[in-house]
């Protein structure tokens, strides 16, 4: 059973500890994203600008509004992979929080449930407060950018969701990091952060474009430039949200057994 | 508020209550009742069926069979009300060690659904219960052993629940400890609080509790009062006797085994004869002792003591070692 007021009722302490905890997540969620903008959009983007089809190649737009949204999509990527790994460990593992929710009135899908509320509002700050640097350097071009923040929480959460089943299976916390090399690392390489999906093989691409990052950064592109409309961003946000449909529902079933007595 | 304990107002209700893992039966069929405002008491070695019978009283571990009944509920389908009523002090303490004792008593109170305010007057009266008021702004991986204890008792308190489980509540703890939660649990049953405890300590289960069942291999072996129960299965005294193989002592402990000491002495109940020793149970333990001393036992091989529910206990879950 779950009724969204009890899930919510977790948030106090996930806010409480991250208030413990919070520079621990300001380099992966703020500070690489905005040097990745400086260093990628304009520094990189300097060099970009001078080759001759370049604006054409990437849609029309200079390589820091190409860069730009697309890093708005990495922080979303890389702060749910951050908060759905590590702090699910834990707390089913060492501080044993979700056995200590588990004796109150929450249930195993409420327990799940807030904390992946949680992770969103995490997602959401960091998109944020990277998408407002990006406005500040230039790199978007409409009120449609304000839209950056929820897309992301999409992007991030299509991840998180699902990333919390792994976590929460593992009994070592080594394992953990196999998420960011060998899911986070290519999908950085691979889903057009950094150049057009198009420059890559038929095959590759055809992968590309089933990564949620993939999703997240077209969404961004279109709504940095203002060119979004419903029609365009339906599908993405449609797939984004049954990742992480799929994602809640594997991890409800990983929370059952795991903490069943 | 003092609640009298009453049989016609059960709080718990366990009928042929099982508990299975796999084809491993830990729970094999039990029954009891649990009054309100009783101090009762889950005995038994480890592995008995004690932590997963307390699993499914605090609606968290689906029984496999049987009824049970929580404060009138169904725990299978009503876990959530029946939880928000329970007061849970579990074996392997769950606080963040991150968090100070103040935070974690927020934290849980929110879980709860508490507002924020009524947590914080709450807190106030728990810290002061948990003699913990002093501490109160530090880390709990700040906090001794005793004290995270204290703690976890005050967490549980937190909603005022009508049952608080105790799962081994004194396990690892210093002697000094163990007493002052000792006084914390007394007074909480003064105050009416219905209190389920598992322990492994005779002492602590026959000072605090009013009723207990010993449980072993899943099945209750005995149930009563703590007094009755050493009444029923023991007697009044136990004398220790160490023979080392020394014949005459070993005589003298075979003409008590055989029930005849003569000299006017009541032959003892029993005579529990182990490897270089013999319990004698008996109710006249001053007079067989001095009998004993008559037959040439020297007098430091002897000691007479009041019998305890670790002999019950003992003797009806076997003296092997249970690992």
């Amino acid at each position: 059973m779950l009724t969204l007021g009890r899930a919510l009722r977790g948030t106090t302490y996930w806010f409480t500890s991250y208030r413990r905890s919070w520079r621990r997540s300001l380099v992966p969620s703020v500070i690489g994203p905005v040097l990745d903008l400086i260093v990628m959009g304009k520094v990189l983007g300097s060099l970009v600008a001078d080759r001759p089809g370049a604006v054409e190649r990437l849609g029309g737009v200079d390589y820091l509004s190409f860069v730009g949204p697309a890093v708005v999509a990495v922080t979303a990527l890389v702060t749910a992979s951050t908060e759905g790994t590590s702090p699910v460990y834990h707390a089913m593992t060492s501080t044993r929080t979700y056995a200590a929710m588990r004796a109150t009135p929450l249930t195993v899908p409420e327990i799940v449930v807030g904390h992946l509320v949680w992770m969103a509002v995490r997602v959401a700050v960091a998109a944020a407060l990277v998408a407002a640097f990006l406005a500040v350097l230039g790199g978007t071009h409409s009120w449609q950018a304000v839209l950056l923040v929820p897309a992301n929480v999409a992007t991030g959460m299509a991840v998180a969701c699902g990333v919390a089943a792994f976590a929460a299976r593992q009994r070592t916390s080594g394992i953990l990091l196999a998420w960011q090399r060998f899911g986070v690392v290519p999908m950085m390489l691979f889903a057009g952060v950094y150049f057009p999906v198009s420059v890559l093989p038929g095959a590759v691409q055809a992968v590309a474009k089933l990564t949620p990052l993939w999703h997240g950064i077209e969404l961004s592109r279109a709504l940095a430039a203002g060119t979004a409309t419903v029609d365009g961003a339906l599908p993405h946000l449609a797939y984004l949200a049954a990742l992480a449909v799929a994602g809640t529902v594997v991890t409800v079933r990983t929370f059952l057994d795991r903490l069943a007595d | 508020m003092k609640c009298v304990p009453s049989q016609l107002d059960p709080l718990v209700e366990a009928r042929g209550l099982r508990k299975a893992y796999g084809s491993f039966e830990a729970v094999r069929g039990i029954d009891f009742t649990i009054g309100r405002g009783e101090a009762f008491g889950l005995l038994g070695p480890n592995g008995a069926g004690k932590s997963s019978t307390m699993r499914m009283l605090a609606a968290t571990s689906a029984s496999s069979g049987g009824e049970l009944r929580i404060l009138g509920l169904d725990p299978a389908r009503h876990g959530s009300e029946i939880r928000a009523r329970l007061g849970v002090v579990p074996q392997d303490d769950t606080l963040d060690g991150e968090l100070t004792v103040r935070e974690n008593l927020l934290v849980y109170g929110r879980y709860f659904g508490l507002p924020r305010r009524a947590i914080r007057e709450r807190t106030a009266e728990l810290l002061e219960f948990a003699q913990l008021t002093a501490r109160a702004d530090d880390r709990v991986d700040q906090l001794s052993g005793g004290m995270r204890r204290r703690l976890t008792i005050a967490r549980a308190l937190i909603n005022r629940p009508d049952i608080v489980l105790l799962d081994e509540p004194t396990t690892g703890l210093d002697p000094q400890a163990r007493h002052v939660l000792w006084d914390r649990m007394y007074e909480l049953r003064r105050d009416g609080v219905t209190l389920v405890i598992t322990t492994h300590y005779m002492d602590e289960a026959e000072q605090l509790c009013d009723r207990l069942v010993i449980i072993d291999r899943g099945l209750i072996v005995a149930q009563g009062p703590p007094r009755a129960l050493i009444a029923a299965h023991a007697s009044r005294e136990v004398i220790e006797v160490r023979h080392d193989g020394d014949r005459v002592v070993r005589k003298a402990l075979d003409r008590l085994a055989e029930g005849a000491p003569g000299d006017g002495v009541p032959p003892p109940a029993r005579v529990e004869a182990l490897p270089d020793r013999a319990l004698v149970y008996t109710d006249a333990g001053d007079e067989t002792a001095d009998h004993l001393y008559a037959q040439g036992v020297p007098p430091h091989h002897l000691y007479v003591r009041r019998s305890t529910l670790e002999d019950v206990f003992l003797l009806l879950s076997g003296r092997s070692l249970i690992e």
